[in-house]
């Protein structure tokens, strides 16, 4: 019991004192720069969860952090399965040019046509995941090494679709036709990108944490993870497995590429993901692979995005780039959790040291 | 059709060396981590890092007075020297991490892409005040060396000369590289970890020794990579320069089985993509990026086949 | 049960943020001058279009009674984001640069109280009132670079780099293209399309260099930062390029023998300046060679060429200068048509 709280309490701290670490050095960037870091982060905090004006930032937030709650969650379950599979930027581009396609060439009633277009891209999207989940099942392919190729392949179809097929001449810019208006995606809040694809994803995040911690089959999935030999032993079939949760982890990305498309920017043009599935992965493992976690890191990272470009930079004339480099280095310090892990430990026990002797009474 | 084959002229062979340098270093260095059981996804930023460095030590070497480096070239040198120098600390911090904290090498990357990003635009604005691109007049590009006896040879002369000295250390490296593999003992070394770690270990073999040589190795290629992008083919550094080169020499290595001639001539092939890429228009009408395509997928094909080769002998082997 | 502890802490974090923001946010909109937004397409630094803009905003802010600020996003993804950011906060004009058009016509009317505008590449038959957009022309212009090419040409094979195949860009190259044939017949007008990577310098060097090994001596750029790598290819071949938006001949002196220049940064001043004196009015107006909004860089007092270039090139120049004199009169008084790509259907001629 003694030996269980504490391990829980470091995976609350490691991340904790990530983060402290991270604003740390980032105050340094940011005294660099000419700015106090004090109002640096006061206006960081106020751009990103800010509740004033017409549209509230904390609702912007909300709606940017909707993609990345769900690429963070197709990261989630590839790494709870024990495989890491970083293919979620080309599952994502691949449901985004899937849901821009059957947009503009399917013509059925609206709620049909949503539905069809996100239940195609889904489909498209699983299968995009399959392929490095099959390839390490039946050949033993490392799955991180097919995952970049599938990244760059996506990115070069996506660059194909973009300038020939699904091309709408006009302008300057390559980029599909705008989708009709009856297959949008409804906003709660005009202009706050804050929708329906945010209620999609909350409730996924609902059904995963059940799904994962409730059912057989999510017990299964814990222990393929946890070792698939050890699995194997005790009845669970790896191979199946493995196989069913990258269709269902490259399901939830396609998805996520779609809602963008339908609910967001209502046409695909190349420069629409912004690394997207890349961030997913960063926050499936800040999020410490938990369904809550994920939602967590998700809104906190596009909160910083957010208060980073619109904050510093309109507020204090700051380099936005510092919005970037606090994440990066809260992704450094998770790394890098060994170096001060046994500090943190030490700590917990100098705390807990007095009720220990106590409970020995 | 024929078109089509009147691609390939000495141009195009001149052009698409140039464009593969960069992925040849990144493949040679990622060939050897490979081989050494430490994945190092890090190249493209350790290689934007490099870019960044390699101009701005130039122009450091030549507007600083008590630096006094009233040579244009040699300061253009020195400029590569130093972004290979902090390329390969950045390998060494990776191999500490690794190897004494254990830290994961994926995540460690994630999170060097991303800061190498954003540092390099931060440090843009801050020292220069430019945000998009940043270049001066002071500095010079690194010189292209044309070498008289190999231009001498016929029809073979005129591509194997005239480029800068970064492309010519690449090939050499790619000869040294083969040559050290099979034929020192640290090369064997290398080749016992890659093939099984702990085996190496119980042959006596110091796998961290390995592990450190290839991770410095790797970062000192990428930081050469980058400064060949900044200050030998421009003379400019833009956001994001690398532009994903890293990613593509880590899939070149795969693509060459990790052997240094493997991952040489797989990024040959990747750059010739390229290359090819960007005259097609003008002989036909096909879409560049279907070139593109090929050698991205021929490495999930000639993936598939290695990875399933080496599961039939494992089969064998746990049979017998 | 670890989770919840951590998720409190995070959820602590986005408290104390949101306890924060009521008195932050609100700071910058208080001044008393008019405050204006200008949401770049991507980073400054590409030394053409987007610095160009921001000239412009440079101008206004020093000499007319207005804040304004730059927002710059990273790309296509930010676009929206930051249009909608800078409506929150009130700004009292808000100028969306090379941004979308459907976006802005979207923006523009849920948005009936907030005023627009952009300077530049905004193509729409209808605009709503509380938006007005200067589109430059630059076919006329670039038919003037292609006169210059043209008789410049010692190879008769010139080229464009060309950073996508699209309308707005073909502008530029068919106008050049015309020119060039204009002048010289028998020229041969190669053009490479870069497949929309505007920020690619090596892709744009190579791309030069081979159109210099098919033989072109002059190549036109349009391809923003990528076109910094055809403007190198020309210095390290000793072979000539012709810059666009903003004047580049001082890049490589000598080597860049005009630019055409789209005066972004006068579009956007005028835009700024229209609004503070009361005269904005929604709506859509082209500008052109008349309006001093495009041009060549010699128009401007360039010499870096004249200064620089080999004495075979510069010796013509003053016969170039006249042809090119009486061109633009010729077209100015309406007795001479350039193609645009924008509103025609490609003539016969330039196919």
């Amino acid at each position: 019991m003694k030996r269980m709280s504490k391990t829980m309490a470091l995976s609350a701290l490691v991340p904790l004192c990530a983060l402290i670490l991270g604003i740390l050095v980032t105050s340094i960037f940011i005294f660099l720069a000419g700015t106090s870091p004090l109002s640096a982060f006061e206006v960081l905090i106020s751009g990103a969860f800010g509740t004033t004006g017409k549209v509230w930032p904390l609702l912007i937030t909300l709606g940017q952090a909707t993609p990345l709650i769900l690429t963070g969650l197709a990261a989630m379950y590839s790494f709870r399965v024990g495989v890491f599979c970083i293919a979620q930027e080309g599952q994502y581009v691949f449901g985004a040019i899937t849901a821009a396609w059957l947009g503009v060439a399917l013509n059925l009633p609206p709620f049909l046509h949503v539905l069809v277009v996100l239940a195609a891209s889904m489909v498209v999207g699983g299968i995009y995941g399959l392929i490095p989940a099959w390839l390490k099942v039946k050949l033993g392919v490392n799955e991180i090494i097919s995952s970049i190729m599938l990244n760059s392949i996506a990115a070069l179809v996506l660059e194909y679709m973009v300038a020939f097929p699904l091309r709408a001449d006009q302008g300057q810019k390559a980029q599909s036709a705008v989708l009709d208006r009856a297959i949008w995606l409804p906003q709660f809040v005009q202009g706050s990108r804050w929708g329906i694809s945010f209620v999609i994803a909350i409730t996924l995040v609902v059904i995963s944490y059940l799904y994962i911690w409730k059912t057989p089959k999510g017990y299964e999935l814990r222990m393929v993870g946890q070792s698939a030999r050890f699995a194997r032993y005790g009845g669970v079939k790896a191979d199946p497995t493995i196989l069913q949760t990258l269709f269902l982890s490259g399901m939830i990305a396609g998805l996520a590429g779609s809602m963008e498309i339908l609910g967001n920017y209502h046409r695909i043009m190349t420069g629409f993901s912004s690394g997207l599935g890349f961030d997913g992965l960063s926050v499936a493992l800040l999020g410490q692979s938990h369904p809550l976690g994920v939602v967590i890191v998700a809104i906190l990272l596009a909160g910083i995005r957010q208060g980073a470009q619109l904050g510093l930079q309109i507020n204090l004339h700051v380099p936005r780039e510092l919005g970037g480099v606090l994440i990066a280095m809260v992704i450094l310090f998770i790394a890098a959790e060994n170096v001060y892990r046994p500090y943190l430990e030490k700590l917990y026990d100098k705390i807990h040291a007095p009720k220990k002797e106590l409970d020995h009474v | 059709m024929f078109e089509f084959l009147s691609l390939f002229n000495v141009n195009v062979i001149n052009s698409s060396i140039r464009l593969a340098t960069p992925i040849v270093l990144a493949a040679l260095g990622a060939a050897m981590c490979n081989k050494a059981g430490v994945l190092n996804l890090a190249i493209d930023g350790k290689m934007l890092i490099g870019a960044f460095t390699g101009i701005v030590a130039t122009y450091f070497f030549r507007n600083f007075t008590q630096v006094g480096i009233a040579h244009p070239i040699l300061a253009t040198y020195l400029g590569v020297l130093t972004a290979m120098v902090v390329g390969g600390l950045f390998g060494l911090f990776f191999a500490w991490m690794h190897i004494k904290y254990k830290v994961d090498l994926v995540i460690l990357a994630i999170a060097i892409n991303m800061l190498a990003l954003e540092v390099t635009v931060y440090l843009m604005r801050v020292l220069f005040k430019q945000a998009g691109t940043w270049s001066d007049p002071s500095i010079v590009q690194l010189p292209s060396i044309t070498v008289g006896w190999i231009a001498a040879i016929p029809f073979f002369g005129s591509f194997l000369t005239g480029y800068n000295m970064i492309v010519y250390v690449s090939w050499i490296l790619a000869v040294v590289l083969s040559i050290m593999m099979y034929k020192t003992r640290f090369g064997r070394h290398i080749q016992a970890v890659g093939e099984n770690i702990e085996a190496a270990k119980a042959a006596g073999i110091s796998v961290q020794r390995v592990q450190y040589f290839a991770l410095v190795f790797s970062g000192v290629l990428a930081g050469m990579a980058g400064s060949f992008l900044s200050v030998g083919h421009l003379t400019l550094f833009t956001r994001n320069m690398s532009n994903g080169r890293g990613w593509i020499g880590n899939a070149a290595a795969l693509f060459g089985f990790n052997s240094a001639p493997g991952s040489f001539f797989a990024a040959l092939f990747f750059g010739f993509a390229d290359g090819i890429a960007l005259r097609l228009q003008n002989v036909t009408d096909l879409p560049p990026y279907i070139v593109q395509l090929m050698p991205n997928i021929l490495t999930i094909v000639i993936l598939a086949f290695v990875s399933y080769r080496a599961k039939l002998r494992e089969l064998k082997r746990t049979q017998q | 049960m670890n989770k919840k502890l951590l998720s409190v802490v995070l959820l602590l974090f986005v408290v104390v943020g949101v306890a924060f923001s009521a008195g932050a946010s609100e700071k910058a909109t208080q001044t008393d001058k008019i405050t204006v937004a200008v949401v770049m397409p991507s980073p400054l630094g590409d030394r053409s279009f987007v610095d160009s803009a921001a000239k412009g905003v440079e101008r206004a802010n020093a000499e007319l009674p207005v804040q304004v600020d730059i927002i710059e996003t990273q790309g296509v993804h930010e676009h929206e984001t930051a249009m909608r950011s800078a409506i929150n906060r009130g700004y009292d004009l808000i100028l969306g640069v090379g941004l979308d058009t459907q976006m802005m016509l979207d923006l523009a009317n849920e948005n009936p109280d907030q005023t627009f505008g952009s300077p530049s590449e905004l193509y729409a038959d209808n605009l709503p009132d509380n938006l007005a957009s200067l589109l430059i022309n630059v076919n006329k212009s670039s038919f003037l670079a292609g006169i210059a090419a043209g008789m410049l040409t010692e190879t008769n094979k010139v080229a464009a780099v060309c950073g996508g195949d699209a309308p707005g860009l073909n502008q530029f190259f068919y106008g050049f293209k015309q020119g060039v044939l204009e002048v010289n017949p028998d020229a041969e007008v190669f053009v490479n399309y870069l497949g929309f990577d505007f920020s690619n310098p090596t892709l744009g060097k190579e791309s030069a260099i081979a159109l210099y090994d098919e033989g072109c001596d002059i190549i036109y750029q349009v391809a923003g930062l990528s076109g910094e790598g055809v403007l190198a290819a020309a210095a390290e071949r000793g072979l000539y390029a012709i810059g666009v938006d903003n004047v580049q001949d001082s890049f490589y002196p000598g080597n860049i023998i005009t630019s055409v220049i789209k005066r972004v940064d006068n579009s956007t001043y005028d835009l700024i300046n229209e609004y503070v004196n009361g005269t904005y009015k929604g709506g859509f107006r082209s500008l052109d060679l008349e309006d001093g909004a495009t041009g060549l860089s010699w128009d401007v007092g360039a010499t870096d060429f004249a200064d620089n270039g080999p004495a075979s090139m510069t010796a013509k120049l003053p016969e170039v200068q006249k042809t090119i004199a009486d061109y633009r009169a010729r077209i100015l008084s309406g007795d001479y048509e350039v193609y645009d790509a924008l509103t025609m259907d490609l003539w016969d001629s330039l196919k």
